[in-house]
């Protein structure tokens, strides 16, 4: 008798112990609003910040085909002298508990970019609920324009943000997508700089924001990406355009899959053919001479031609070496088109204040404080190696194969 | 006060209550009427007793009375075999002494099979109530037990629970001695020994222990043999009775000994060490010593190929281990750890738990009592009604409550397929404790999260290593390792490199067969 009731004990002993502490995190999923993008914007000395809850309703039903009839998201804003503040305040205007855990893109508005995010990034890295791996997004404008906006392709337009940027990185590699903690470990960087995509809104912004512009089939007003945002420390300091942040992302390595215009006759004025990048490696090595700092960037890519505008027979050798080189030539010019931005804003994005601190440690510790200056003076030097790897399925032009007039 | 020394002289008290054991008390008297008299006095005159009186030409005017229970007996035995024999038998010269003369009749009358004499009146009865024939013949001072058992048994049948696809389809019958036969049909070894005992002390229970000498451990047979000793019951009905009686005394939901339908298994199980334990009266044979694994095992692996084996019985771990976890694992993921999943999972259970008044926990409960009840149910439906039990089950409960909106689809699928993955494990006791560990852990899980659920975890783990049957580790070969079991765990091999039988059985032959020579 004594043994079985002493093991009784021992059960409700640790049951009381289970019911007293309370139930930890627990939380009802329909207790929960779930935010798949946030927005943060400045204006007279405020926060403002807005969130997009994916509301559930309209999710449950009969099996595939989401149809619309009901906006999928909620957004509302709300300001605050603190970002986490101005987050907080949103418990007046909504019955459930925000939850951050599933936000996919945050998106700085230009005036909150230019007055410096560095709040927002403290934000994240203190709070167990706020992932870094969250994809951000520059906008010039205000945040929750963008957010009100729907997707007809994708139904959760966080989710739709985040596939955008990391599709274009992935595919043809024109910019970068950058979540919370790589650019905080490029602001934490030497380098102490980095770039974020731009999302922006063209045409008519009320065109999407209410579901029946959906109906149609051509809409006034496309969510796309643009340009790219150069920050400096915590503040946005200079846009650049498309073809320099693709420049930019050949010195800094980031090319995965891309392509490069050229031209197949040499002159770069008209770049009608296009060379597709499988492969892709840049080495910038920093070397003294004399004294002076200077880069070497060299670079090593490997394709195919994709789309060949001239009457050449590319099943010939040399022809195929010509346009290897004519492709060198091309690479080149993206990079210096993207040097040259950078030497304008006197950041440096891409990285070579690393190398140099890899490289000779003792003299970067001697120029780290006026790196900017004395990155505008580095005047690399560029080595394209291009290794056509196929030239397609047929070789020459269709246009060779006809009657000449 | 005669009737009250009858009574007494009958001893209906003492020998009812008496075990199998106890010491007879009634020779046998030598006027014959008087052990008829005692005889029917103590059944109660019963109706399926038959008392007959036979001549034999050479008897000499002795009285000879068979009493045997209509019902227990081979008719046919009895007509052509007792009586005929001994109707018809005209001896050369009679004997006057009575010994002679009953040599005489055992040896070259009565052509029953197995015939043997008792000296005391309550092994008469017992024996009568075994199904044999009792001789009585007048004056003398013993009686003659023959042989004589029949009467309408259950033919060998095709086993009801433990079926398999490629294998031989005999099963168990509730007869003892037909159950030793099939298992000697497979082990034509002098070396599978049987022993025989009663239990019960009403029912006197024949209970057979079965195992192959020069195999088995012997402190494993001790142990068994001193545990089946034991045993002070009323009535052995089943041998469940006999397995309660005779398994370690922890309190575990888990089965510490196995019980099989099947005389391959049987065989399959005494060839690697294990002892078989038979009850009369019921099919199903208990196998020890056993561990964890030895559930997982159906003998079907061993008719196949081993890679469809192995894979089968992966699964069946894998079915193991879902029809506990899954409820648990949804009730956490739900309401602590909504991070975990992605989020269009999330968005969509979201949407389907809106209009849902229960939480999570509640719900689960409530879905899977629901089935609880029914799958009992079920089991006891005529069969007739059985299939619209499950229809009205699974289709109208089940969809009729989501659409009412009180449980979300999720739930119902999870239900489910807990309920199905239940079903994969080839013996019912394990199943039964997945069944039962299942609402533990969801109470853990709603409690505390995945917190609670490797908490739950880490208890099960424990309790199961520490668990012993018949002094082998349950968990052995995984928990304490033997690598060189492990050929027959997780995986099956093939059955040409399991050359070692089961080291923790620690058996005496511990070599399948001889090791080929180098």
């Amino acid at each position: 008798m004594k043994r079985s009731s002493r093991g009784w004990k021992l059960i409700l002993t640790l049951l009381a112990g289970v019911l007293l502490g309370g139930c930890w995190d627990r939380n009802e999923l329909n207790e929960l609003g779930i935010i798949s993008a946030t927005g943060i914007d400045w204006a007279d000395g405020k926060w403002i910040a807005s969130s997009q809850i994916v509301l559930p309703l309209s999710t449950m039903g009969e099996g595939t085909g989401k149809q619309l009839s009901v906006a999928p998201v909620d957004v509302f804003s709300t300001e605050g002298e603190g970002i986490r503040n101005a987050f907080r305040k949103a418990s007046l205007e909504t019955t459930r508990k925000l939850y951050f855990s599933h936000n996919q893109v945050v998106i700085i508005g230009e005036s909150a970019a230019k007055h410096g995010f560095d709040p927002l990034l403290d934000v994240y890295l203190r709070n167990m609920d706020a992932r870094e791996d969250v994809i951000m997004f520059l906008t010039s404008g205000k945040a929750s324009d963008i957010l009100r906006q729907i997707s007809p392709t994708e139904w959760n337009p966080g989710n739709g943000l985040r596939k955008l940027i990391e599709a274009e990185d992935e595919q043809t590699s024109r910019m970068r997508a950058m979540n919370i903690f790589q650019v905080i470990s490029e602001l934490l960087g030497p380098t102490q700089s980095t770039a974020i995509p731009e999302i922006r809104l063209s045409g008519n912004p009320e065109t999407l924001s209410s579901v029946e512009a959906l109906k149609r089939s051509k809409l006034d007003a496309r969510l796309k990406l643009g340009r790219v945002g150069i920050v400096k420390r915590n503040k946005l300091v200079g846009w650049v355009k498309l073809e320099e942040s693709s420049g930019m992302m050949w010195l800094g390595n980031h090319v995965r899959n891309g392509f490069v215009p050229y031209n197949c006759m040499g002159d770069n004025a008209v770049r009608s053919s296009s060379f597709r990048v499988i492969q892709a490696k840049t080495k910038a090595t920093p070397y003294l001479d004399g004294g002076r700092l200077r880069m070497k960037v060299e670079v090593r890519a490997e394709g195919a031609i994709e789309d060949f505008a001239c009457p050449d027979d590319l099943s010939k050798l040399d022809v195929v070496e010509r346009q290897e080189k004519y492709v060198e030539e091309g690479i080149t010019l993206l990079m210096e088109k993207g040097w040259k931005a950078l030497k304008k804003l006197q950041t440096d994005s891409v990285g070579f204040g690393t190398r140099v601190y890899e490289r000779y440690p003792k003299l970067w510790a001697k120029v780290k404080n006026d790196w900017d200056e004395q990155f505008a003076k580095l005047d690399p030097e560029f080595h394209v190696a291009v290794h056509i790897e196929g030239t397609g399925s047929s070789n020459p032009t269709i246009s060779s194969y006809q009657r000449k007039p | 006060m005669v009737f009250r020394r009858k009574m007494r002289q009958a001893g209906t008290g003492s020998f009812a209550a008496g075990g199998p054991e106890a010491q007879p008390a009634t020779p046998i008297y030598s006027a014959i009427e008087r052990n008829i008299a005692w005889i029917e006095n103590l059944v109660g005159h019963s109706a399926d007793l038959v008392i007959r009186a036979v001549e034999s030409p050479s008897s000499q005017n002795r009285v000879l009375i068979l009493a045997y229970m209509d019902g227990l007996t081979d008719q046919t035995t009895i007509n052509h075999h007792i009586v005929q024999a001994i109707q018809q038998q005209a001896i050369m010269g009679t004997t006057d002494n009575m010994d002679d003369w009953l040599t005489l009749l055992q040896r070259a009358i009565v052509s029953s099979g197995s015939i043997h004499s008792c000296a005391y009146l309550e092994h008469a009865v017992h024996a009568m109530l075994d199904g044999m024939c009792v001789i009585f013949v007048d004056q003398a001072g013993v009686a003659l037990v023959a042989e004589a058992s029949g009467g309408e048994q259950r033919g060998v049948e095709e086993p009801s629970t433990q079926g398999v696809l490629r294998g031989p389809q005999r099963s168990f019958t509730e007869n003892i001695r037909t159950n030793a036969s099939l298992v000697r049909r497979i082990i034509h070894s002098p070396d599978l020994r049987y022993e025989e005992r009663l239990i019960g002390r009403r029912t006197r229970t024949r209970v057979g222990l079965l195992f192959m000498h020069g195999i088995i451990d012997d402190r494993i047979l001790q142990t068994v043999r001193n545990r089946l000793a034991a045993i002070d019951i009323d009535g052995v009905l089943e041998s469940g009775y006999i397995e309660e009686y005779i398994q370690e005394k922890t309190f575990t939901p888990f089965p510490t000994l196995m019980n099989t339908e099947r005389p391959d298994a049987a065989a399959g199980a005494l060839l690697e060490g294990q002892f078989a334990i038979m009850v009369d009266g019921t099919p199903f044979v208990l196998l020890g010593p056993v561990t964890f694994h030895k559930f997982f095992q159906s003998p079907e692996d061993y008719y196949q190929r081993f890679d469809i084996a192995t894979f089968l019985r992966l699964i069946r771990y894998g079915g193991f281990v879902m029809s506990m976890l899954l409820p648990a694992v949804y009730i956490a993921v739900t309401t602590f750890h909504q991070e975990t999943l992605p989020t269009l999972l999330l968005i969509s259970l979201l949407g389907q738990r809106e209009g849902i008044p229960l939480p999570a926990l509640a719900e689960a409960f409530l879905m899977e009592m629901t089935f609880e009840v029914l799958r009992e149910a079920g089991a006891r439906m005529p069969r007739a009604i059985g299939p619209a039990i499950s229809i009205v089950g699974a289709l109208v409960l089940g969809q009729a409550a989501v659409q009412a909106g009180l449980v979300s689809p999720a739930m119902i699928i999870i239900v489910a397929f807990t309920a199905i993955s239940n079903f994969v494990m080839p013996q019912l006791n394990i199943a039964i404790a997945a069944r039962l560990i299942r609402f533990a852990l969801m109470l853990a899980a709603g409690a505390l999260g995945f917190f609670g659920i490797f908490a739950g975890i880490l208890v099960i783990a424990v309790h199961v290593t520490s668990l012993k049957s018949f002094g082998v580790p349950y968990m052995a070969p995984l928990a304490p390792f033997v690598p060189a079991s492990m050929r027959d765990t997780l995986l099956r091999s093939p059955l040409r490199s399991m050359r070692k039988r089961p080291v923790v059985l620690h058996p005496q032959d511990k070599e399948r067969r001889p090791r080929e020579e180098e």
